[in-house]
């Protein structure tokens, strides 16, 4: 009995260390002073104040931002409105939009890209701004509807019911009943419509224009040169604000993992 | 405060039938009870009078106005769902509120009101709790007075006792009775428990399978069930088919005299008896052997064998006191106690 336990707890530990070692040797060279990362260990800034001058990184830091910012907006404003679609379609609509989506995750990114970018060739897109938002929509959407819609689905319709009884119209009701109760997925597929578009490093290399590099790009054509501490350096302070994002979500809501799964059991 | 009239309402889903086209008139400050068993149409037709489900044909009017085509929030009902449906992120106090939030009351005058309200069905303490942190009993009296407070034309209530255990009921059974008697609301209730109907209701509409099988007052439908459905709904036991003769009926080798019987001599017909009015060892009977006895609290229900018939007999529990297992009584069938109809098996022979 205690031995299981023990064994339990050893290989509990092992998963962690396997998941969590490389963020943490991450983070720990971050702070070498060593360039090729060989020990002892020194501690020192160096590569957070080289991070500060280096105008590439720091520009496709930007650019994937901005471009994740407007792709999440999208993707809830146009999935929310799809899921409402969705939960109301006849099982013809929803089930071909639902395997649809199903395919856009699990088909090869880079499969995808490739289809994709050939689409945007023959409407005169090509690789251009337009394309590159267009393809991370397309991508990050399915997970706001995925999302969005199983919380719809799970939604009693009595409620909306009660509040047009009471005298409320459908604007009315949406807006003070139906939106304040699947406000949590709407957050949690926003935050993963977020995370998926920054992460789409095989969509944004084939579809984005000439001359514009996204993080993952910039990094990938950085790295080919071998790891340099100031990617590790970034790195480092982009899991910070990973932790820090749900750290926040978990103060608000009182569990982040609840805010991903379904919270629907009021009653 | 209104009369509700409906005419001629008819409903299918997927050319599946629900209901029937169907008259009611429902006069102002009335309390309504359509009971039935699930798949009766019954609650298709609440949701009709309420405008969340629209019908294939027909018309609603609730007072002089024609509903028939009006949306649901303009039709100032008031409705109590089957659970509640409270607003799971809202207090209790806003859940009240909202209706008049709704109506453009402003915040303050609204949250005076729902006070108010939510005072008078004894809530007053828990305004400020979300649903979740209430009892069955609370969150169903929350609903009411939300149901309540933008005073209403006509209340809906939906199964609205079902959900709560047995002595909760009976408190939500008068506090509802107490709510028709001071507001004088027309009331229509839709409920599968005939004491809940017969108790509450000042005329009862029985339906079956999308058609009004018989509409009246409580006593009228439980001392003069106008189908075997209906007795049978209503609390009385099937004894089986039997034959007429003239002034009697035999039925399983007894002879059970009934005077005034309308159907030919020679005919079936089905028996259904009323445990509740057999009288056992009361005097001149038939006599049989008691199969079982059961206590129910107050009363107890006696099973006994008269010729190849069991007949039930309810009788308050002191009665049944030294009746055993085994015992030869007597079984005496007083007038009222036996509903007899045409059997359709007749019918199909002829």
């Amino acid at each position: 009995m205690n031995r299981h336990r023990l064994l339990m707890k050893a290989w509990l530990g092992l998963v962690l260390v396997v998941l969590a070692l490389p963020i943490l040797c991450m983070i720990a060279l971050s702070f070498n002073r060593s360039r090729y990362g060989t020990l002892p260990f020194h501690f020192s800034l160096d590569w957070y104040r080289g991070l500060a001058g280096d105008t590439a990184l720091i520009d496709a830091l930007r650019t994937s931002i901005e471009l994740a910012a407007e792709v999440t907006v999208l993707s809830v404003v146009l999935g929310t409105l799809l899921s409402f679609g969705v939960v109301r379609a006849r099982p013809v609509v929803s089930g071909t939009l639902s395997q649809l989506q199903l395919m856009v995750l699990t088909v090869p990114a880079i499969i995808l890209a490739a289809g994709l970018l050939t689409v945007f060739d023959w409407f005169g897109l090509g690789q251009s701004t337009t394309g590159l938002v267009i393809a991370s929509v397309v991508t990050s959407m399915p997970f706001v509807v995925l999302v969005v819609s199983a919380r719809l689905r799970d939604l009693d319709p009595r409620y909306a019911e009660a509040s047009r009884t009471l005298g409320a119209g459908p604007m009315r009701t949406f807006a003070t009943i139906t939106a304040p109760l699947v406000a949590p997925a709407i957050v949690a597929g926003a935050l993963l419509a977020f995370v998926m578009c920054f992460n789409n490093f095989a969509i944004q290399l084939f579809t984005a224009p000439i001359g514009v590099s996204t993080l993952p790009v910039q990094i990938y054509s950085m790295v080919r040169l071998g790891v340099t501490p100031d990617v590790i350096a970034l790195g480092t302070i982009i899991v910070c604000c990973t932790v820090a994002i749900i750290v926040i979500l978990h103060l608000v809501t009182g569990s982040a993992a609840r805010v991903f799964i379904r919270t629907n059991k009021e009653d | 405060m209104a009369r509700l009239t409906i005419e001629q309402v008819s409903k299918a889903y997927h050319g599946t039938t629900v209901l029937q086209p169907l008259d009611l008139d429902v006069p102002d400050g009335s309390f309504c009870c359509m009971l039935g068993s699930s798949g009766s149409g019954k609650s298709t037709l609440l949701r009709i009078v309420a405008g969340l489900t629209e019908p294939d044909g027909g018309s609603v009017h609730i007072g002089d106005r024609d509903v028939t085509r009006l949306s649901v929030e303009r039709r100032n009902i008031g409705v109590v769902f089957q659970n509640y449906a409270l607003f799971p992120h809202l207090s209790a106090r806003s859940n009240v509120a909202f209706g008049l939030r709704a109506r453009g009351v402003g915040r303050r005058e609204a949250r005076r009101r729902a006070d108010e309200q939510l005072e008078l069905v004894g809530l007053g303490p828990h305004a400020d709790r979300a649903p979740s942190q209430l009892s069955g009993g609370q969150q169903q009296r929350v609903a009411l007075a939300r149901a309540l407070v933008t005073s209403p034309d006509l209340l809906l209530l939906d199964e609205p006792l079902s959900a709560l255990d047995r002595k909760i009921r009976g408190e939500m059974q008068a506090e509802l009775k107490r709510v028709h008697r001071e507001t004088g609301l027309t009331t229509v209730m839709v409920t599968h428990d005939q004491d809940e109907a017969l108790d509450l209701a000042d005329q009862v509409i029985m339906l079956d399978q999308g058609i009004v099988a018989q509409h009246g007052r409580p006593a009228e439908l439980y001392e003069s069930p106008v189908s075997a459905f209906v007795a049978s709904f209503l609390g009385a036991f099937a004894l089986g088919t039997g034959t007429v003769s003239a002034g009697a009926i035999e039925i399983g080798g007894v002879t059970l005299s009934v005077p005034r019987l309308a159907l030919p001599a020679g005919s079936a017909a089905e028996v259904l008896v009323r445990s509740e009015r057999v009288l056992v060892n009361g005097g001149d009977g038939h006599a049989g052997i008691v199969r079982a006895v059961d206590f129910h609290g107050a009363i107890a229900r006696i099973a006994i064998v008269v010729g190849e018939l069991e007949v039930p007999a309810t009788v308050l529990a002191q009665d049944a006191a030294d009746i055993r297992v085994g015992d030869a009584v007597t079984v005496s069938l007083v007038p009222g106690s036996l509903h007899i109809y045409p059997s359709k098996e007749a019918f199909a022979g002829v």
